[in-house]
């Protein structure tokens, strides 16, 4: 199992386990993939951000590489430590974003193409007014991967801004490949005849899915994936010698239109009530369940 | 006037609430817009099991996509053929707004439908309103951090609802159905997938977004004895078990409980937390409740900004006095 975060993985995956002897044994015979992280540059939500007219103004922050993107990477790159091949990068944003590829490049990625779309909006703070929409964002992607070739795009699941998590479903859809979302795992499944084969884990709503996909295919990745590795010095000093291709589209036209109007502060509560020995207002609060109960399940 | 399309999802046998949910809030629209109409898509290998409920609930139309391929048991994963179902449910539905469940299964597929009919997706909305061609809604973002108001124009737009935005409400009377038979064909093989192995979350949990109460372990709670604690509570208030990502960590807790960004969305009547720290990736899983008890050994715990009532205490001695105290009252029926 790669990257495997501790207590996120149902109990029985002992069968499972067998599968990975079996990579060990047939892995000379079957060639290298090659995996492309698509990777996004959001402001750090745990930094100040602040409300400015119906605008986030996110000059007082920080912007990082996403969560979901970085387990996307962190997963990729532990596939090819076990099994070989290697890992590129996509980002489709501002020329800023660069920073944010020059750390997947350090956490061990060996390429990347920076997608700049031209015309992008006025207000930069209005962010993610500025940067194309799910739509537009995987038209980008689709026109780039087109002219590509690879055996998996990996995505994160959904980006900690906008958090839709639509892109990479969008993605697969335009380029006519099979997808996976949500997932927990990413292994090769080196079934003899072919063994061009992934088995993705997929955290459903109830159950985890062990799938087998045939490649190319596009997988959307949960944090729950791995623990994105923080790069090391050594990976930092190499990282600038890695090559960043810019690229510079047009904002695709013609696509159906989500705006968004305004952001507001989320709904407040009141102050919290703290409750002393007793909690008359936490137990008044919970009784009426405890008589009726909602229907037995 | 509006043409209201409303996906049914069926888990472990059954319509989900969110699927409920978000039918009666079509049906409140379709009340406030003269004229207009609520449907169901319904995809299931035995669809009619299902009919009554969906009357009950106030559906006027159904269309049935029926095929063996969405039985419980199949080698074919979900999501290519649900896409397929839902756009042939759409092209011959012709509705001018879709209203999906926010689950899992949704969330793989989103994005694809939408590609598919050429529509505008508005995913995880706490709240939406039908304009005359265009949709109006509230979606959380920036981890809960804001809301986004936000507006898609076009035939059909696609939204995803999040659990617990608004009630499901039975209708009086029972509405009469008509029925579609929606024609559907899937090739497996062009899927390019195969289902190896399906890890069951233990059987018998209440599902997370059925309840009016979720007790929510932290990674306080860090061993049996906590959790028999939780549970206890939990089975007192018919509340289904969530967890925070620290819980599920210790292993106390199965994965599918996860509560957050990652996790699910839950809005229940009552959210108790329980050993949480108040990380902003869960509390955008629980913003939404109506209420919030939150109990934590540290006063200054981030929880308690997120909490309408704070207890300050060590879990074990608090959990087995409140579940007490909790019997007691509830049995004087005061
Ligand atoms: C991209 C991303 C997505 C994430 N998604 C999620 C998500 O969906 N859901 C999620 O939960 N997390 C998510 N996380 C992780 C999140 O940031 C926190 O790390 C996690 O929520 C912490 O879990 P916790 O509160 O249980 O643990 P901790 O932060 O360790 O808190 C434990 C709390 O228990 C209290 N405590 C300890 N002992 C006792 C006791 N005896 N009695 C009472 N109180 C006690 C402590 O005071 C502390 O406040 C995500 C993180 C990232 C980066």
């Amino acid at each position: 199992m790669v990257g495997l975060c501790q207590g996120l993985h149902e109990q029985v995956l002992y069968e499972h386990e067998a599968i990975r002897v079996v990579h060990g044994f047939i892995r000379q015979k079957i060639a290298d993939m090659k995996l492309i992280v698509c990777v996004k540059q959001v402001p750090d939500v745990a930094s100040p951000l602040r409300l400015q007219e119906g605008c986030i103004d996110t000059s007082a922050g920080r912007m990082v590489l996403n969560a979901y993107d970085a387990s996307a990477t962190e997963g990729a790159i532990a596939f090819t430590e076990r099994y070989g091949g290697e890992v590129h990068a996509v980002l489709v944003g501002p020329p800023e974003g660069r920073e944010t590829l020059r750390k997947v490049l350090a956490m061990g990625v060996a390429s990347a193409v920076h997608i700049q779309v031209k015309d992008r909006a006025a207000c930069p703070e209005a962010v993610p007014n500025a940067l194309p929409e799910a739509q537009a964002c995987a038209k980008i992607l689709a026109d780039h991967f087109n002219k590509e070739t690879f055996d998996v795009i990996a995505c994160g699941k959904q980006a900690q801004d906008t958090d839709a998590g639509l892109t990479p479903a969008m993605l697969a859809e335009l380029l006519g490949l099979p997808f996976i979302g949500n997932a927990i795992a990413l292994e090769r499944d080196g079934n003899g005849r072919s063994g061009n084969h992934l088995l993705v884990t997929r955290q459903g709503d109830a159950d985890q899915e062990i799938t087998r996909i045939e490649t190319p295919c596009v997988v959307s990745c949960s944090n729950n994936m791995c623990d994105p590795r923080i790069p090391n010095i050594k990976g930092i000093m190499g990282a600038r010698n890695k090559p960043i291709d810019v690229k510079i589209v047009s904002r695709p036209a013609g696509l159906p239109g989500v705006h968004v109007q305004r952001y507001e502060a989320m709904p407040g509560r009141p102050r919290v009530r703290m409750l002393e020995e007793g909690w008359d207002k936490a137990i008044e609060a919970l009784v009426p369940f405890v008589k009726g109960g909602p229907p037995a399940i | 006037m509006a043409r209201l399309l409303t996906f049914a999802e069926i888990r472990a046998g059954r319509i989900t609430r969110l699927s409920l949910e978000a039918l009666s809030r079509c049906r409140e629209i379709a009340r406030q817009r003269r004229g207009s109409t609520v449907a169901v898509a319904i995809v299931s290998d035995n669809p009619l099991a299902h009919f009554e409920e969906l009357a009950r609930y106030g559906a006027e139309e159904v269309f049935a996509v029926t095929d063996t391929v969405f039985a419980s048991a199949t080698r074919t994963p979900r999501s290519a053929p649900l896409t397929a179902a839902l756009a042939g449910v759409i092209k011959q539905a012709v509705p001018d707004v879709v209203v999906l469940p926010s689950e899992e299964s949704v969330k793989e597929i989103l994005g694809a439908l939408a590609i598919r009919v050429f529509a505008p997706a508005l995913p995880d909305v706490s709240g939406f309103d039908v304009l005359d061609g265009a949709v109006k809604a509230q979606r959380p973002v920036f981890t809960a951090g804001f809301m986004a108001h936000v507006r898609a124009e076009g035939a059909p737009v696609l939204v995803s609802l999040r659990a617990g935005s608004y009630a499901a409400c039975q209708n009086p009377e029972p509405s009469s159905m008509r029925i579609r038979n929606v024609p559907f064909a899937f090739d497996e093989k062009v899927a390019g997938k195969t289902l190896r192995k399906v890890v069951k979350a233990a059987s018998g949990r209440i599902d997370l977004s059925e309840t009016s109460v979720v007790v929510a372990a932290g990674r306080g709670v860090r061993d049996e004895k906590g959790k028999r604690l939780i549970e206890e509570l939990a089975a007192l208030l018919g509340a289904a078990v969530g967890a925070s990502r620290g819980a599920i960590e210790a292993g106390l807790f199965p994965p599918s409980s996860l509560i957050g960004q990652t996790g699910k969305t839950v809005s229940p009547d009552v959210y108790i937390a329980v050993g949480i720290s108040g990380a902003l990736q869960h509390v955008a899983g629980m913003s939404g409740s109506r209420t919030v008890i939150a109990i934590n050994k540290d006063a200054d715990a981030p929880v308690f900004r997120h909490a309408t009532y704070g207890i300050a205490g060590d879990l074990y001695e608090v959990l087995p006095a409140f579940t007490e105290a909790l019997k007691q009252k509830a049995s004087t029926g005061d």
